[in-house]
Order: C-alpha cells, then sequence, then structure tokens
C-alpha cells in the first residue's frame, strides 16, 4: 500500500519512517513524502494511481490541505484515493469543512499512530 | 418648623391684597368723544361736470340798450317816521329834585329787640312731585317781539299764576290757584297740586338752607316746602285776616321780609328757627298799608306804602326813616320798588317813577312827559341789560332809561292779558310774565307769557310783505316791497320810500345786488342800477332795448356786465360798456330757460342756477357752458340759492339740503337733516364770519365747513342763536341779509332782528332729574331731616319724628341725604339684588330747543360714552355688578356744542358674602384653615419624614447591595472579558504546541520501542554480560526517560486539549434532557471514576431532585461535563479535608458529603429557572482565590494533578446556555456550586 503523507514538517518523514518501520521492512507500506499540497500533487501527476492513500496536513504554507483534498477529490474521480486529514487544528470548523470536500478520515496531532494504524487496517 | 411657620404670616398678607385689588373699582373719567356730535359728517362725492359745450347766443335777440339815466336823491326822499323797536323816546328829560337822605324825618328802630314769635309750623308730608313732560313754549307768530306762549297747549294746566320765581338752580317755580309747579325746561314736577278752591299761591322766595316759602292769597297760609325731607309745612299765625296779593323778599341776612295788602304791618320770618316778627305802625312804620320790601345796597330796607310814600330801616344807625311827598316824592302812593345796577331805588308811584339817588341826593319823576303811564304798578325789575319792566294792570312798560325811551306791551303784542301780575326771568334772561283779564286777582288767564328781549327784536311794517332784504354801504337797509323800496335808516329812526313815482322802474322789487356801492335792482319793469354818491338811477326794461320786463335776478359781474333772469326767459348779459344785450336759452345750450339765480366764481365762471335742471356753468371767456345735474337734489334748486363763500366754493341751496361745490378740490359735499340741518328746504344762504348762515323751512343754521383741503376738519351744523323760533314758509320770500354790524335781518311782516350772529352758548346745564331701581321710581328725601319731636302729618293720621314707613325710596337702599332741585341721594348704596338701574335727565334750557341731544356714560360698567340720543333717560343697566359708579349725563346746546356733564354717584353694595367684613371672616376662616392645615400637614410631614428616613434606609441598603451587586457583576463581567481573550489566545496556541507536541510524543514511543528493540539486539549479540548488563542498564534508563517524556508529553497534551474545549463550539445540539437524570449519572460516573483511581476514595453522596423540572433543552454533553466537573471538584475537596484532618489527626468526625440538587424556581422575571447545586463539606474557597477560580488554568491541586481548565470551561458552557454559575462558600464551611439553566 502506497501513503503519500503530505506534511510541511519535515520531521514527520523521520517519524513516519521509524513508526511504520517494521510495515516498511515488511512492505506492507510504502511512504511517499510531499511537505506541501503543489509538491502532492505534481507527486500524484507523475504517478498517477500509485497512491492509493493520502495523508495530508491542513495548516501548511502555499497549498492547504483542504484545497489539496478539494483538487484531488475533483481531478481523482475514478477511483478517488482515500485521503486523511491529520491536524493540529481539530475544531469543528476545519472538521466540517474537510467532511464536506470528501475527506475520508479525520484526525488530530498529536497523531496516535495506533489508532492511525487501526485506520489503515495495519493493525490486527 | 421654621418655614411652615414663616409660610402661614406671608399667606394672609397675600389674601388682604388680593381683596385689595378686587375691590378696586376703576372710575376714571372716560374722555368724551368731542367729535361726536350727534349728527353724522357730510358725504362728499367727486365733483363731476358733463363735458363743456359751446354756447351759442341768440343773434336774433342781440341788440343796442340805450338805458334811461335820472337823478335820484336818496336823502331828499320824504321821511317816514319808522318805529325800529316800538319804543318811544321820552318827550322831555326827567324832573329832578333834591333831597338829603340823612335829614329825613325818622324815629328809633331796633328789629333785634322786637320780640319773636313761633310760626307754630304745622308739617305735612310732601307727596313725591308729579313730573309731567311739557312741550317747550310755542313762539307767536306776526307780533312785533318775541313773545312765546306756555299753557294749555304746552301741557301746562296753569291758568291763574300769581308769582315766578328763579331758584338758585336757575329753575322756575310757578304758583297759582293751579298750585305749585317746578320747570326745568322738559318737565314740569306739581309740588302741590291746586284746585279751583285752592287760594292761589301769590309769592315764592327761596331761603338760604333750599327751602321754598311762599303765601297764598286770600287766606292766611304760609307755606314752607323742604322737598330734601320730603315735607311741607304752614303756618297761619302770622295775619289775623286773609292776605292780599302778598309778596316775599329775602334779605341778606337770610330773613324773609312778607307784606298783607289787607293790613299795615310787615312780617319778617326767621326761616331756621321758624319765628317771625312783626313791624307795624306800632314799632315805628308808617301808618298806611305795606307793601313792597326790598334791600338797598347799604343793607337798608326799603318799604313801600300805599298813603305813606316809602318807609326806610336804617339798620346801621338804628333808626327808621320817612321818605314821603313832603320829602322830595312825586307822590305818596309807592306800590313796586327796584334797584338798579347804579344802585338808584325805583319806586312805583301813583303818578310814575321816581328814581332816588341816595349817594347824589336826588330824585328824578318819570312820569307822562316822558311817556312813562301812571297805571297801577304791580311790580318793577330791571332785567340784565339795564331795561326796567314794570308790570301793570295795563301791560308793560318797558324803559330804556338810559336812553330815555319806552314802550308799552300790550294784549296786541302777544300778551295774555292786561293785568300783569307776576314777572321773573330765566337762566336765559328771557322774562316770564303771568297776566290776568279784567283786572281781577281772581281773574284767568291763558297761561304764562315769556317775552326774549335778548333775542329777535322786530321792526314793525305793518302788513307789508317784505319781499328782499338788502344794506347799503352806508348801513342803510334796503326793504324789497310791492310798493316799492323802503330805505331804512336804523339810526335815525327814519325811512323813505322809494318807488315809481321817483324814478323806480317798478314799483314790485324782486332782488337786490349791490356792487362796487352801487344797488342793482331787479323789478318787475326791468333792472335800476342806483349809484347813490352820484344820485343817479339807470333805467333798463324791455323798452330800453330788453328782452324782458319782469326781472328776478340782476347780477353784476366783475366785468360789469349786468346777467339778468326772468321767467322763462333764459339769460341775459347786459355789456354795460358797449350797451348791447345778449340772449341765449335752452336753444343757445342752456339747461333750463328757468334761472333762479346768477353768480360767479373765483375762475370767472358764471353760474346760473336753474329752476329743475340743475347749474349751468358758463365760460364767458371761451363761450362754453357745462352743467352741475348729476346728483338728484342739484335738479331740486330754490329761489335765489347760489352762495359764494369767501374761499371761493359755491354752495347751493336745494330741496334736499345744501350741496357745496369746490371746484379747487373738484369735491361735491351735501349736507342735510342727517347732518343737523333743520330743514331740507334752504331758503337762503348768507355768509358772514366764515360760516354760513343757512335759512331753511323750518329755523336758522350757522353752518362751519372746514377750510378747504382740512381733510380731518369737522362739519358744524347749529342753529343760529335766538333764532329758533324764525320759522319760514317755502311760501315766503327769501327775504333775509346780515348787516355789517352783524346783526342777522328777516323779513316776512315786518323785519326781525336778531343780534349777534352766533351759536355759541355754553350756559345749558343738564340735569339728572330722577332714577329707577327695579324699573320702579324712586323717591328720596332727607332721612333724618325731621326733629324728633315734629308731628309730621298725612290726610288721616300724624306720625313724630318720623315720616311714614316706606313714604321714601324703600329701606332698603342707603343714602346720607339728597340734593339738588330732583332730591338726587347723595351717598346712595343700592343693595345687590337691586341692580337694575335707569336714569332720567333733562336739559335746562328752559325750553328753548325742542330737540335735545344727550350722551351719558355710566362709569364703572360702560367704556364709552352712549350713543347720541334724543331720549332724556339711559337705557336700562340691569344686573349692575357690585361696584361705585359714576352716572355722567351732558347735552347738547342749542349752540351744537356740549355742555358739561351732570355727575351722579352712587354704589351697588355687594351681598353679605362679598362685604369686606365677609372678606375678614374669609380671611380669618381661611388664616384657621390654613393653620389647621399648616398643623395637619407638618404632623403629617413628620410622619412621612419618618417614613421616608426609613425608605431611605432601606433604598440606601438596597442601593448598596446594588452597588456591590454591580461591582460583582463588573468584575464577573471583566472576568469573562478576560476569558473569552484567554479562550481565543489558548486555542491559538494550543494549536501550535500540538505540533511539537506530536513529535515529543510520538517520538518518545518509538524510542520506547527502540530501546525494547535494541536490548532484544543486545541479547542476540555476543558480547559479555557483564558488557551486556551495562548496555542494558544504560537503555533501560533511556527508556525510563523515554517513557518519562512520553508521559509529561501526554500531559501537556491533556492540557492543550483542555484548553481547545474552550475555544471549540460545541457541535452538540440541544435536546430535551432530563436533568435530574443527568446529575445522577454523572454523580455516580464521577463517584466510580475515582473510586476507580482511588481505591480508598469514600464520600457519602446526597441528591435532592425536584421531579416538577421535567425536560430541559440543553446540550447534555457538555451540560453533563461541567456537573461532573463540579462533582469531582467536590468530591476531591471533601477528600482533601479529610485527608488533611487524617494528617493533623483531628478528632473531630467527619464525613464527607456531596450533595446534588435541582430545584424549579420562578425567576423576578416570571419564566422558570433549573438550578443544579453540587455541595459539598470540604474547606470551602478561601475568599482570596474565590476571583481567580472560573479563570483558566487556576487551580488549587498539586501540578499534575489538575489543569486549571474545569471550571473555566464549565463556566463557558452554562454561559453558553444562557445560565449562570454561582458559587456560594465560606472559608472551611465548604462550597457550594449552582448552576442556573433558563427553563
Amino acid at each position: 500500500m502506497k501513503i503519500l503523507v503530505v506534511d510541511d514538517e519535515k520531521d514527520m518523514e523521520t517519524l513516519f519512517q521509524q513508526r511504520f518501520r517494521k510495515e516498511i521492512r515488511d512492505e506492507v507500506v510504502q511512504f511517499a513524502f510531499a511537505s506541501s499540497g503543489e509538491d502532492a500533487l505534481r507527486y500524484l501527476a507523475q504517478l498517477q494511481h500509485e497512491a492509493v492513500l493520502i495523508l495530508s496536513d491542513i495548516n501548511m504554507p502555499g497549498m492547504s490541505g483542504l484545497e489539496l483534498l478539494k483538487h484531488i477529490k475533483e481531478k481523482y474521480e475514478n477511483p478517488p484515493p482515500i485521503v486523511m486529514m491529520i491536524t493540529a487544528y481539530g475544531d469543528t470548523e476545519n472538521y466540517n469543512q474537510a467532511m464536506k470536500l470528501g475527506a475520508d478520515e479525520f484526525l488530530t496531532k498529536p497523531v496516535d499512530f495506533n489508532l492511525l494504524k487501526e485506520k489503515l487496517k495495519l493493525k490486527n | 418648623m421654621n418655614k411652615t411657620e414663616a409660610s402661614s404670616h406671608r399667606l394672609p398678607a397675600i389674601i388682604i391684597i388680593l381683596i385689595i385689588f378686587s375691590s378696586c373699582n376703576n372710575t376714571a373719567d372716560t374722555p368724551f368723544p368731542e367729535k361726536q356730535l350727534g349728527y353724522s359728517q357730510p358725504v362728499t362725492t367727486p365733483l363731476v361736470f358733463s363735458v363743456a359745450k359751446k354756447l351759442n347766443w341768440d343773434t336774433a335777440k342781440k341788440g343796442g340798450i340805450t338805458p334811461v339815466i335820472q337823478k335820484l336823491d336818496i336823502d331828499a326822499l320824504p321821511s317816514i317816521p319808522y318805529d325800529s323797536m316800538g319804543f318811544r323816546s321820552f318827550a322831555q328829560s326827567a324832573q329832578e329834585v333834591r333831597f338829603d337822605f340823612n335829614s329825613l324825618p325818622g324815629a328809633d328802630f331796633n328789629l333785634d329787640k322786637l320780640p319773636s314769635k313761633p310760626l307754630e309750623l304745622k308739617t305735612f308730608v310732601l307727596n313725591p312731585p308729579a313730573l309731567l313732560k311739557v312741550s317747550p313754549p310755542a313762539p307767536q307768530k306776526g307780533k312785533p317781539l318775541a313773545i312765546y306762549d306756555f299753557g294749555l297747549a304746552q301741557g301746562f294746566q296753569g291758568k291763574f299764576i300769581g308769582a315766578l320765581y328763579k331758584d338758585h338752580n336757575g329753575l322756575l317755580w310757578i304758583g297759582g290757584r293751579e298750585g305749585l309747579f317746578y320747570y326745568d325746561g322738559e318737565h314740569l314736577q306739581t309740588f302741590i297740586a291746586g284746585s279751583a278752591t285752592f287760594p292761589p299761591i301769590s309769592g315764592i322766595v327761596e331761603d338760604k338752607a333750599g327751602n321754598i316759602w311762599f303765601v297764598q292769597a286770600g287766606s292766611t297760609n304760609i307755606g314752607v316746602i323742604d322737598r330734601h325731607n320730603g315735607i311741607v309745612s304752614y303756618s297761619n299765625r302770622i295775619w289775623g285776616v286773609k292776605n292780599n296779593i302778598s309778596k316775599m323778599t329775602l334779605d341778606e341776612k337770610g330773613n324773609i321780609w312778607l307784606y298783607n295788602a289787607n293790613d299795615k304791618s310787615i312780617s319778617i320770618i326767621d326761616p331756621i328757627v321758624r319765628t317771625y316778627k312783626d313791624i307795624n305802625n306800632k314799632t315805628g312804620l308808617s301808618d298806611s298799608t305795606a307793601f313792597q320790601v326790598l334791600e338797598d345796597n347799604k343793607k337798608n330796607i326799603w318799604i313801600t306804602t300805599i298813603t305813606g310814600g316809602v318807609d326806610i330801616i336804617d339798620v346801621s344807625s338804628g333808626k327808621i326813616r320817612y321818605l314821603r311827598k313832603a320829602n322830595g316824592l312825586s307822590n305818596d302812593t309807592v306800590t313796586a320798588i327796584a334797584i338798579d345796577k347804579s344802585g338808584s331805588v325805583w319806586l312805583a308811584t301813583a303818578d310814575g317813577l321816581n328814581a332816588i339817588d341816595v349817594k347824589n341826593g336826588n330824585i328824578k319823576y318819570y312820569n307822562q312827559s316822558q311817556g312813562i303811564g301812571h297805571n297801577y304798578t304791580f311790580g318793577l325789575y330791571f332785567d340784565d341789560k339795564g331795561l326796567l319792566w314794570r308790570t301793570t294792570n295795563n301791560g308793560i312798560e318797558l324803559t330804556d332809561v338810559e336812553n330815555k325811551k319806552t314802550k308799552h306791551i300790550n294784549k296786541p303784542d302777544g300778551l295774555s292779558a292786561d293785568v300783569v301780575i307776576a314777572l321773573s326771568p330765566d337762566i336765559y334772561n328771557r322774562i316770564w310774565l303771568s297776566s290776568v283779564e279784567g283786572g281781577g286777582v281772581l281773574g284767568s288767564t291763558q297761561g304764562l307769557n315769556i317775552i326774549d328781549q335778548n333775542g329777535a327784536t322786530v321792526h314793525p311794517l305793518g302788513t307789508t310783505q317784505i319781499i328782499s332784504l338788502m344794506e347799503d354801504a352806508v348801513s342803510n337797509l334796503w326793504v324789497a316791497t310791492q310798493k316799492g323800496i323802503y330805505i331804512v335808516n336804523p339810526q335815525r329812526n327814519a325811512m323813505r320810500l322809494l318807488d315809481k313815482s321817483n324814478g323806480l322802474s317798478d314799483n314790485f322789487v324782486q332782488s337786490f345786488w349791490k356792487k362796487n356801492g352801487n344797488m342793482v335792482v331787479a323789478t318787475d319793469g326791468g333792472f335800476n342800477l342806483i349809484d347813490p354818491v352820484h344820485k343817479t338811477i339807470l333805467k333798463a326794461g324791455r323798452k330800453e332795448g330788453l328782452v324782458s320786463d319782469t326781472i328776478y335776478v340782476a347780477f353784476s359781474d366783475n366785468a360789469g356786465n349786468i346777467w339778468l333772469t326772468g321767467p322763462s326767459n333764459g339769460i341775459d348779459m347786459v355789456d354795460s360798456a358797449k350797451k348791447i344785450t345778449f340772449h341765449t336759452n335752452v336753444a343757445g345750450g342752456l339747461n333750463d330757460n328757468n334761472i333762479q339765480d346768477v353768480k360767479q366764481d373765483n375762475d370767472g365762471s358764471i353760474w346760473l342756477a336753474t329752476n329743475t335742471n340743475g347749474i349751468d356753468i358758463i365760460d364767458p371767456l371761451k363761450g362754453t357752458v357745462k352743467y352741475l345735474n348729476n346728483q338728484p337734489g342739484l335738479k331740486d334748486l330754490c329761489n335765489r340759492m347760489l352762495l359764494k363763500d369767501k374761499y371761493g366754493r359755491m354752495w347751493i341751496g336745494t330741496d334736499k339740503g345744501i350741496y357745496i361745490a369746490n371746484t379747487k378740490n373738484n369735491t361735491l359735499t351735501n349736507i342735510s337733516t342727517k347732518q343737523g340741518l333743520a330743514n331740507n328746504t334752504v331758503l337762503s344762504l348768507l355768509e358772514y364770519n366764515g360760516s354760513v348762515v343757512a335759512g331753511t323751512n323750518n329755523k336758522v343754521n350757522v353752518i362751519t365747513a372746514p377750510a378747504p383741503g382740512d381733510s380731518d376738519g369737522q362739519w358744524k351744523i347749529s342753529l343760529l342763536d335766538k333764532s329758533q323760533n324764525l320759522i319760514k314758509e317755502t311760501s315766503s320770500w327769501s327775504t333775509d341779509c346780515i348787516t355789517a354790524n352783524g346783526e342777522y335781518l328777516w323779513g316776512d311782516n315786518g323785519i326781525t332782528v336778531i343780534h349777534g350772529i352766533k351759536a355759541t352758548d355754553d350756559s345749558t346745564a343738564t340735569l339728572i332729574t330722577g332714577m329707577n331701581i327695579m324699573t320702579q321710581p324712586q323717591y328720596f328725601i332727607n332721612k333724618s331731616g325731621v326733629g324728633q319731636k315734629d308731628t309730621i302729618r298725612t290726610a288721616d293720621t300724624f306720625y313724630i319724628g318720623k315720616l311714614p314707613e316706606n313714604w321714601s325710596a324703600s329701606g332698603s337702599f342707603a343714602w346720607d341725604s339728597v340734593s339738588g332741585p330732583y332730591n338726587l341721594p347723595i351717598n346712595l348704596y343700592i343693595p345687590h339684588n337691586k341692580n337694575y338701574v335707569q336714569f332720567q335727565f333733562t336739559q335746562a334750557n328752559s325750553g328753548r330747543q325742542d330737540t335735545t341731544f344727550y350722551s351719558y356714560i355710566l362709569e364703572g360698567i360702560d367704556k364709552n360714552w352712549s350713543a347720541v340720543t334724543t331720549n332724556p333717560y339711559t337705557e336700562n343697566y340691569l344686573n349692575l355688578p357690585a361696584g361705585k359708579y359714576s352716572f355722567k349725563v351732558r347735552s347738547k346746546g342749542i349752540d351744537g356744542f356740549w355742555g358739561r356733564p351732570a355727575e351722579f354717584n352712587f354704589t351697588i353694595t355687594p351681598p353679605w358674602y362679598q362685604t369686606w367684613w365677609a372678606y375678614t371672616i374669609y380671611l380669618f376662616l381661611g388664616i384657621s384653615i390654613l393653620r389647621g392645615y399648616i398643623v395637619y400637614r407638618s404632623r403629617k410631614l413628620k410622619t412621612e419624614n419618618r417614613i421616608l428616613e426609613e425608605k431611605v434606609a432601606h433604598r440606601t441598603n438596597q442601593l448598596k447591595q446594588s452597588i456591590e451587586d454591580l461591582k460583582s457583576t463588573q468584575s464577573q463581567l471583566i472576568q469573562s472579558e478576560k476569558m473569552a481573550s484567554l479562550g481565543e489566545l489558548t486555542a491559538g496556541i494550543a494549536h501550535e504546541i500540538q505540533n511539537p507536541l506530536n513529535f515529543v510524543n510520538n517520538f518518545s514511543e518509538v524510542n520506547i520501542e527502540l530501546t525494547d528493540e535494541l536490548k532484544e539486539e543486545l541479547n542476540k549479540s555476543s558480547l559479555s554480560a557483564g558488557e551486556k548488563s551495562s548496555i542494558e542498564n544504560i537503555t533501560d534508563d533511556i527508556r525510563s526517560n523515554q517513557e518519562k517524556i512520553n508521559f509529561h508529553g501526554k500531559r501537556a497534551d491533556a492540557i492543550v486539549k483542555g484548553m481547545l474545549q474552550h475555544s471549540r463550539s460545541s457541535n452538540g445540539q440541544k435536546e430535551p434532557t432530563n436533568i435530574n437524570a443527568l446529575a445522577d449519572e454523572y454523580l455516580r460516573l464521577a463517584y466510580h471514576g475515582l473510586r476507580a483511581k482511588d481505591k480508598s476514595f469514600n464520600a457519602t453522596m446526597k441528591t435532592d431532585f425536584d421531579d416538577s423540572i421535567g425536560k430541559i433543552k440543553i446540550v447534555s454533553q457538555d451540560v453533563g461535563r461541567v456537573i461532573l466537573n463540579l462533582i469531582t471538584n467536590a468530591f476531591y475537596a471533601v477528600t482533601e479535608k479529610k485527608r488533611a484532618m487524617q494528617a493533623t489527626e483531628e478528632t473531630v468526625p467527619y464525613e464527607p458529603t456531596v450533595t446534588v440538587s435541582t430545584k424549579f424556581v420562578k425567576t423576578p422575571a416570571g419564566g422558570m429557572d433549573v438550578l443544579i447545586s453540587v455541595k459539598d463539606n470540604g474547606n470551602g474557597v478561601p475568599q482570596k482565590v474565590l476571583d481567580k477560580i472560573f479563570q483558566p488554568f487556576f487551580t488549587t491541586k498539586p501540578a499534575g494533578i489538575g489543569t486549571g481548565l474545569g471550571l473555566s470551561l464549565s463556566y463557558d458552557i452554562i454561559k453558553a446556555h444562557g445560565g449562570e454559575l454561582k458559587v456560594k462558600t465560606g472559608d472551611g464551611e465548604g462550597a457550594e456550586f449552582t448552576i442556573i439553566l433558563p427553563g
């Protein structure tokens, strides 16, 4: 399973690689990282259909996570990739907007990786 | 208290001031409207002529004239005696003899020593005099003097009048057989009613007190009328025999002298003490019947006697002197006496008159030698002009002593009878006379005669009809008749007749015109021009070249042309210089062939008065004619009725009054009866002294027009003084003229001369004659005028010391006394319920005016003088309010001037409740009420003050409370503001902190995993056990550290999450929730939650739920969180207390208890609130931290136990529900948190 993580925090890459080291080692998941919404779109444009899951932050410089979500859900209709929003701003407004735009999941920071793995059905 | 006392003194003062003001009645003088003349002002319209057109002269009748000029010397005409006034000059001068007053024989005489005897008057009530309206005296026509009748025709019943007397009011007392009357000019008051058997009153005199004394001939009665006291008294003590025609005289001391022709005594009455003295031959009088008495300038009393000449009481020397024939008198029979202006005493003797000049010591005899008759003399009287009136048994002899002439007035001259027994002047010095037939004292007359010697005098010319009058340059009077011209020289009492035989064209003389000293005469035989200086007469008639012989008017214009009018003849003009006549008529452009008069205006135009077609105006220079006939009145012109006044205005006499044409201002003014013209038919127009004298069909007017251009000026139209009885008839000729001396001459069957043309006579007084109250005439007399012991009689009974009840005005009126001829009350008070008042009045004109105009005002109610009225009474004043009144009335004199007003003051008294004493009572009542009110009020005020103080204290407390409430609210507000901002801040911070926390927590967790993996790897390695052990120990330390980092990271995350709850707007929906169940659920949740953490935890839970609450709409999750938070705090508090107590080994039993209760309460606004209370018995919240407990991050728990956000969050949730979170606590007494939610 290929997961694209979109976050402006560079440490997120390390955190995800360490947190999913076993799954990466076992090649259950593959991670790709984008540091902005634009990067994510570029990545998606190059490797269409590679990412089946997109984890995106919302508060990012440039294109926000919600815009990214909007683009993805508009552009990749068939079948649209699963987009999970992971944000520190777990307020109602963000939640409602994300859901309206078609986010498949809404998680708040700090990321509970056990919960995330559950959602990704990586944990049995 | 001091304040109320002060105001209780001030208020009465205000009341008094109000009373003073309200009782003030403004009776200030209202000025009489000076322009109010009783008539309206004339109507002035624009003067409009017809368009001028060419006047054509009748060339056929143009012709030369050859007038005849003859010699005429008027002075050479035979002189005819002319009786100008009826006077005859004395045939010779009076004989004069010397006498010496002081050497006259005499005897001692002392009046004071003579005994006084009481009059013993019997007093009777005087019936209120009946008021009778009478007509003014009527002039006799065709008599050679101005003589009037006053008798039955005028409403006066008197036939035998024995006494006439003018009193100090100027009004006339008339006494006779018919009784005693009082005459004011309009009314007769009957004081004593006579009868056929009534002894006629023969003498009247007024004493100084105003009482009227009278004697009755043929009786022994002496009466005195005291009209102010309403009584009449009689005495018959004086004479033993019935008196003859007695007369009475008042001397200077006020004593009354009276004689009785039937005895030889004289009686002297003291009218004050009511006694009398007799003097007769025994006390020094001549032994003869004593007659009249006179007091001379030296206060000597002269007594005439029948056979003893005259006795003179020389008061100063205490002597009586006898002046008889022996001492110089012409005759010893002396019947009458008078004194002239110079002080000479005149005696009527049997042979004539003796004038005694005591000072110069001479006596003059007047007898037949002078033309003085020797008839029996009843009386002598000098009038205001010095003429001596002698009343005799054969008429009146009027003697002008100064001018030495005398005349007789007898029955043919207008006297009712020849025996003239009484005489009195009136206020106008007209002489009132009473005469009787047949020489007997009991004969009969037809009333009284009045001779007006001041007014017109008559030049008798027999029965000759006078057609025209003109005064020439030398004051000769030219009298046109049908027999020629009488040229009268009044100075010489001579006249000459100029007729056809002397050169006049015709004996029928139509009119005169005076020009440059010449007289232009119009006759039925042409015209004459008489030049008295050159002693010529010019004659021109048909024979001499005129169109017609009969000339009505001959007028000489400024160019010397003579304009002639005749019957239906148009107009002729004679150019005197060229000796040519011109003629024109309707054919030539005139309006009418009958021309009545010709005059020339200041522009040189000739005004022709036509018969029925107005005025034709000829401009001789332009040869044009225009008409003035646009007014209906202008078509009815009267004979010879054009006058040019000194301003050049043309006056036109018509049947519709007078038109005045002003060609300068182009105005036409009409004067008619509306403006005061006596009659609309104007018979003559003359100018004198700036006024126009207009004879009308009834009386003569004097019209004073305002100067031209004086638009505000008033036209004043009045009667010519003394002319009121000159009545012209339309049938008579317009025959008047005014002489250079200012005499108005009026021709009829003789010439009546009015001396002095004036319209001024301001002596006309107005009298208030009485008043009606409540429509009843009132009779006032003095209330206390009768002596206490006096007996007052009526026909059938008598009264002592008083008059009969209700004899005078009823007792509800009050007055001090009465005054004046009409007993007007002084200081009359009329009660308020009799406040209907009407006044009557009269003008004291002695009947000279037949229409009198009055204007009156009742000051106190009327704002203005009344409209001019001819009624001699006022309107009925109804419902007069209480107050002082002043009634004033004035009348317009015969001259057209308003006289001084008569005034009468009275008071309408207010009803008792408006009197001063009522006001005093009101005042006291007011003060008492005020006092009572003040006392009551002050008591009440005190009580109210107390209540108020209590209220104030109460309110102050409330206020304090509210201030505190406000303060706490304010602090709470600030708090909530702070918290709100903090909430926003923390939200932002919290989110940002979550990012780093994400790494901290996750990396630490990963590290823990990594250390575990490290240990696994280590076990696989080949290191020694020691090395392994040491590495394992280090790894364990790292793991332990990572766990700590993770723990604290999680802690920070919990804090941040809590903080975010603040900013998180709840996404929970409000739904009906059972609050009791919610509270119960969370109570158990909290308890078990805590029990799970701490097994030692134990506390008592109490619940007190109000089942009436039902379900309320809330976000149950949020409110549950709040309840949970509060309960958790409560449990913590009680646990802490228990722990503390255990630590200090307190022995006091302590049961940790948490009570949760709900309550449904009514709010002050009417709604319902739900109260959820969580109460613990822990240590409570210290006061110093009470403000901070709702602030975020504030906590009393040890670090790491609480976030300090629980209460802050709870507060926000409850606020979001529109509710309140309150805390009640005391230090060590536990705390009670109450959630209040709107139900």
